[in-house]
């Protein structure tokens, strides 16, 4: 479970994006999905809030994306790039 | 060089995804690219338990990052439909160690 521990979901608006998938979001709300600090939080609660953040494309492992902007598509950047910007994004992170 | 990692013929079909974090996630794929990135529309995850039923969490429209994912399979859903999921009960996947 020692992987789990780390693993933060970041939920907020997508500004911008890249090739290599790096994601700029923007009004974020980071919660963690096991508790890892004792006695400071519980599963899901939200912790941090902070106006935008930038997140690195190698640390993602999911990304949920709101269900309205299905299109078909192949390339999964260009997807994001042209259909999801300005839409609500909640991605899982995992941080080492 | 194969330009196509062979997901081109599961595309719009449902599949099975076993990921890195020992998550196992079904759903329709419906793209992929040269980083096996997927994304999978109507997706849920599968929670196995030793103690109780099968849980489905629905997750909706997901991106999974093609550094996450260990397996991607077919799935047969008539096979599928016939599993009893409150009767199933198996232990939950570890993660992937390197």
């Amino acid at each position: 479970l020692a992987e789990l521990k780390n693993e933060k979901t970041y939920n907020g608006h997508l500004v911008n994006c890249d090739k290599w998938m790096n994601i700029h979001l923007r009004e974020v709300f980071c919660t963690s999905k096991i508790c890892w600090l004792d006695a400071c939080c519980r599963n899901g609660d939200r912790f941090w809030r902070m106006p935008e953040c930038y997140i690195h494309g190698n640390t993602i492992k999911y990304l949920r994306v709101p269900d309205e902007v299905i299109y078909y598509f192949v390339y999964i950047i260009v997807y994001m790039k042209f259909v999801c910007i300005g839409t609500s994004f909640s991605i899982k992170v995992y941080i080492f | 060089m194969a330009t196509t990692t062979g997901l081109e013929s599961l595309v719009d079909q449902i599949i099975s995804v076993i990921t890195n974090d020992g998550r196992n996630i079904v759903g329709v794929l419906k793209g992929f690219d040269q980083a096996t990135n997927i994304i999978l529309d109507e997706s849920h995850e599968r929670v196995f338990s030793t103690k109780e039923g099968v849980q489905q969490l629905v997750l909706g429209l997901y991106i999974i990052r093609g550094d996450n994912i260990g397996v991607i399979g077919e799935l047969d859903e008539e096979l599928d439909a016939s599993l009893d999921f409150s009767k199933l009960r198996a232990h939950p996947l570890k993660p992937v160690v390197h």
